[in-house]
């Protein structure tokens, strides 16, 4: 059902994740501080573009940029497995595991580029996205699991043509609000955006500046953005939809999601992990944990 | 003839970034510079700037108030850790803002002056060459000047070690892009000699930084720690205010609390209205709630121009009241929802039922918190540093 | 295409894993330990077991991120750390390597492997689920769980605070007294 694109897909992959997640960008500028700020993403790039790049005082320079190098690729190779209408760049077998480790990779790269700096600031907020991950992942992963078990399979354009009938998100909505919940956490994002938070000074980004700075906020939206796209796949019948072709109804799922986590994140206050933690393990792993089982209930039925 | 070309593309695309770039503020706040402070932000928000959270991330800096000896020494190290393009102006009081910043644009976009301050910049953010320079350089971002223990700072601090051995590997580094020089001489002149163990404790670094202290941690482990002045600049942070932290991760073990460069000429107290938005704002933005941060500035600057409205005023009152997900955000450190609570009041109903503790009760507050709950106690103490000098 | 990749590889692969004694951080020593992995979960990829490749990749990522985190976070100086030898007991260590290098190389050599004239399966995730699963689910099962009890049990070993000391020695305190609140308040 899914038709893998020619080589040159893999190159169009990063424009098209770069404008949705430049469009982003600007969606959240412009609920800031008003409709002039359209274009304030573009001109912050082109800002950094001329920036010095700051140097730290016995920085571990490979790691400190190594670390914002690979949330970039990490933020694109997650991409890879994820259909836009019936295209898709790759039709792994285990995509959905891919999808996983990919954006389990911004576990280093965070940590990397707060420790690379040997700054304080730095250091706390690569320490306080750990702690994140420990609280996010597990939740993520048996909402990717409950997705794929309703379908039976680790392959995305198996898991895309089992909502055929039935969109996953009617009969798995806590897997589903659990993702997008974690999706923000991954992506380090309002409201859990506390390793880069201001109190901190910006945490992890506290001493990025120039190229290094772009490269890593870069990443970061890109990973904010696959992880949106992401979901329209799993819970929301991919590019499935009456009257529009597939890759409009991808777009629109995908422009849906993404609008949606960055008008929601703005509603309250950062949450730190050691207030969400108990929430974390206490409360969502058990109810993705029920809601998994209803799903396998219903899949031997 | 290509050669030059192509140079001159080069300075035409970086003209064409520069004038680009958008401005981001650092307003580093001086004691006594209240509505000098209220005035910048005022024509940041007017301008849609967004205001930068460190020096890397700054291209401006706005001295907001009077400098006084003690204190500017801090703003220097600020401004040396400022990236290029870069711009700094001083605002002294409330009707000078506009003034001030209105030429910082057309500064912050002038390609021969910014390429003046590249050279500048980049000589000043040189390194420290010799332990002796370290002793004297220091910190910027919300970092103090004098540490006990000589930590070399950048943003709240670059830690108080040095790691020769690295450079000696010559396995790493893409040193080909980088304009500043810096880091390469240092590396240089410190080959260490031979690898030490895993016992650290109580040695000197190679370029004579000295090592973290170690000891007992809340869960009674030994651990190390590390001396982290926070302030004076810092976002949302009291003006003038320095806590000396000793620090284990992120646990504050304990807190020494200063006030510098506080001039008793000054007396700048905004009227109650706006003192309590203004300090609500500080604590919402601290917790990360920016929206309700930035419309609690919206409504201290009405007031201040006796341009209140109580209606929105309520609105906005009942919204951060009732915000269930600040409430649980804020339980439990040190006492910040209650007096978040009173601050609301006051602003509501017009009086003074608060009142405002003073810097010195901070210490005792902050030992033993977290830093995330540190910053979200002296952010909700809100103490009064204008007429304090100093509390030991 | 596939013989380059291998090689390429594996000859990373050990170069990254020698890389983990030469460095002097903890770090660089933990990044260059992930590396090795990584390259070595690229050679499982080559052999068609998808599943299991991209499994190492994820389990490495997170374990070598929380080991670092454990490693460094006793000594709280960030990306300069104090520059500190990867090697102890060398002699002894390297006795241990290379005994345990040549044993599996001539385990690898004379083990008669068997081989096989049939095709391959369509998915080998598949089979290596039923494999592990099929018969022998009971076990997988017990297994399970006793690995999970293990860790609660250890957690619950390791931590000096029981609820007499976070809720009173008559716990009849409401809310629990924690160094921090959680996020439920029990």
């Amino acid at each position: 059902m899914l038709e893998v694109t020619p080589w040159w897909g893999a190159l169009l992959l990063p424009v098209v994740l770069a404008l949705f997640a430049i469009a982003a960008a600007s969606f959240d500028s412009v609920l800031a501080t008003g409709r002039g700020a359209v274009a304030e993403p573009l001109r912050a790039t082109a800002g950094l573009l001329v920036q010095q790049r700051r140097r730290t005082l016995a920085a571990d320079s490979l790691l400190w940029r190594g670390g914002a190098v690979a949330l970039l690729v990490a933020g694109i190779m997650a991409a890879l497995v994820i259909p836009l209408g019936s295209w898709v760049v790759s039709d792994f077998s285990v995509g959905v595991v891919w999808f996983n480790t990919m954006e389990v990779v911004a576990w280093a790269a965070v940590w990397l580029v707060g420790w690379g700096a040997n700054s304080a600031f730095g250091l706390i907020g690569g320490y306080r996205f750990i702690a994140q991950g420990l609280a996010y992942e597990l939740p993520h992963m048996f909402a990717l699991i409950t997705a794929a078990l309703g379908a039976g399979s680790l392959r995305v354009a198996d898991i895309v043509a089992a909502q055929h009938d039935l969109w996953f998100v009617v009969w798995m909505p806590v897997a589903f609000a659990v993702y997008l919940m974690s999706v923000l956490g991954m992506a380090f994002f309002r409201p859990f955006d506390h390793a880069v938070s201001g109190d901190a000074a910006g945490g992890v980004l506290a001493e990025l500046s120039g190229v290094d700075r772009l490269v890593f906020v870069a990443g970061r939206w890109l990973l904010l953005t696959s992880g949106a796209a992401m979901a329209v796949p799993l819970f929301l019948g991919g590019g499935q939809g009456p009257l529009l072709p597939g890759w409009l109804w991808s777009v629109l799922k995908t422009a849906a999601v993404l609008g949606f986590l960055v008008w929601v994140s703005r509603r309250g206050p950062t949450v730190r992990m050691e207030r969400f933690h108990e929430i974390a393990w206490i409360v969502l792993i058990p109810a993705t944990l029920v809601q998994a089982l209803v799903v396998s209930i219903v899949v031997i039925w | 003839m290509v050669r030059v070309a192509g140079r001159g593309a080069a300075v035409d695309l970086t003209s064409w970034l520069l004038r680009r770039t958008p401005v981001r503020p650092l307003i580093a706040a001086m004691p006594g510079g209240t509505w000098a402070r209220v005035a910048v932000e005022q024509f940041v928000r007017q301008n849609g700037w967004r205001l930068a959270l460190s020096p890397a991330e700054a291209n401006v800096l706005v001295v907001a108030g009077p400098t006084t000896a003690e204190i500017s020494p801090y703003v220097d190290q600020v401004w040396s850790s400022i990236p290029a393009p870069r711009v700094r102006v001083h605002v002294m009081d409330g009707t000078d803002a506009e003034r001030a910043l209105s030429s910082v644009a057309s500064t912050l976009h002038d390609v021969e002056l910014q390429r003046g301050e590249a050279q500048l910049a980049l000589r000043k953010e040189g390194l420290p060459q010799s332990r002796h320079d370290q002793h004297s350089s220091a910190h910027s971002c919300g970092a103090a000047m004098h540490d006990d223990h000589a930590s070399e700072m950048s943003c709240g601090g670059a830690m108080a070690d040095e790691h020769g051995g690295h450079e000696d590997h010559g396995e790493h580094e893409e040193h080909g892009g980088h304009q500043h020089g810096g880091r390469e001489e240092h590396g240089g002149s410190h080959q260490h000699g031979g690898h030490h163990g895993h016992d650290m404790s109580s040695m000197e670094l190679p370029g004579g930084l000295s090592m973290a202290d170690r000891g007992a941690d809340r869960d009674g482990l030994t651990l190390d720690q590390l001396h982290v002045p926070l302030g004076p600049v810092l976002p949302d942070w009291p003006e003038g205010l320095v806590v000396h932290t000793v620090l284990q991760g992120d646990v504050i073990q304990q807190a020494h609390v200063e006030v510098i460069g506080a001039s008793p000429a000054a007396h700048d107290r905004l009227p109650l209205v706006a003192r309590r938005l203004d300090s609500a704002a500080r604590l919402l933005s601290v917790a990360g709630w920016a929206d309700a941060a930035a419309q609690a500035r919206v409504l201290r600057d009405e007031a201040l121009t006796e341009r209140s409205n109580a209606n929105d005023l309520n609105r906005w009152a009942r919204r951060v009241r009732r915000s269930r997900l600040l409430r649980w955000s804020l339980r439990g450190i040190g006492g910040a929802l209650p007096r978040l609570h009173h601050w609301l009041d006051d602003i509501v109903a017009g009086r003074d039922t608060a009142g405002e503790p003073a810097a010195h009760e901070l210490a005792a507050l902050l030992t033993g918190a977290e830093f995330a709950a540190a910053r979200l106690i002296v952010a909700s103490v809100d103490p009064a540093t204008h007429e304090v000098t100093h509390h030991a | 295409m596939a013989q380059v990749l291998f090689w390429l590889c594996a000859i990373a692969a050990v170069v990254t894993g020698i890389a983990v004694f030469r460095v002097d951080s903890m770090a660089r020593a933990t990044f260059a330990l992930l590396a090795s992995f990584i390259f070595t979960a690229v050679t499982v990829l080559l052999l068609d077991l998808a599943y299991l490749g991209v499994l190492v990749i994820l389990m490495m990522i997170m374990e070598m991120v929380i080991m670092a985190v454990f490693m460094i976070m006793f000594m709280m100086n960030p990306a300069g750390l104090m520059p500190m030898t990867m090697v102890h007991n060398q002699k002894g260590s390297l006795a241990i390597a290379v005994g345990t290098f040549v044993v599996l190389a001539t385990g690898v050599l004379l083990v008669p492997w068997p081989g096989s004239d049939r095709a391959r399966p369509d998915d080998p995730t598949m089979q290596l689920g039923e494999a592990l699963m099929g018969s022998k689910m009971l076990v997988m099962i017990v297994l399970g769980l006793a690995l999970f009890a293990t860790m609660v049990a250890t957690v619950v070993l390791a931590t000096h605070r029981g609820r007499y000391d976070r809720y009173g020695d008559r716990l009849d305190r409401k809310r629990p007294d924690d160094p921090v609140p959680g996020g439920i308040g029990r």
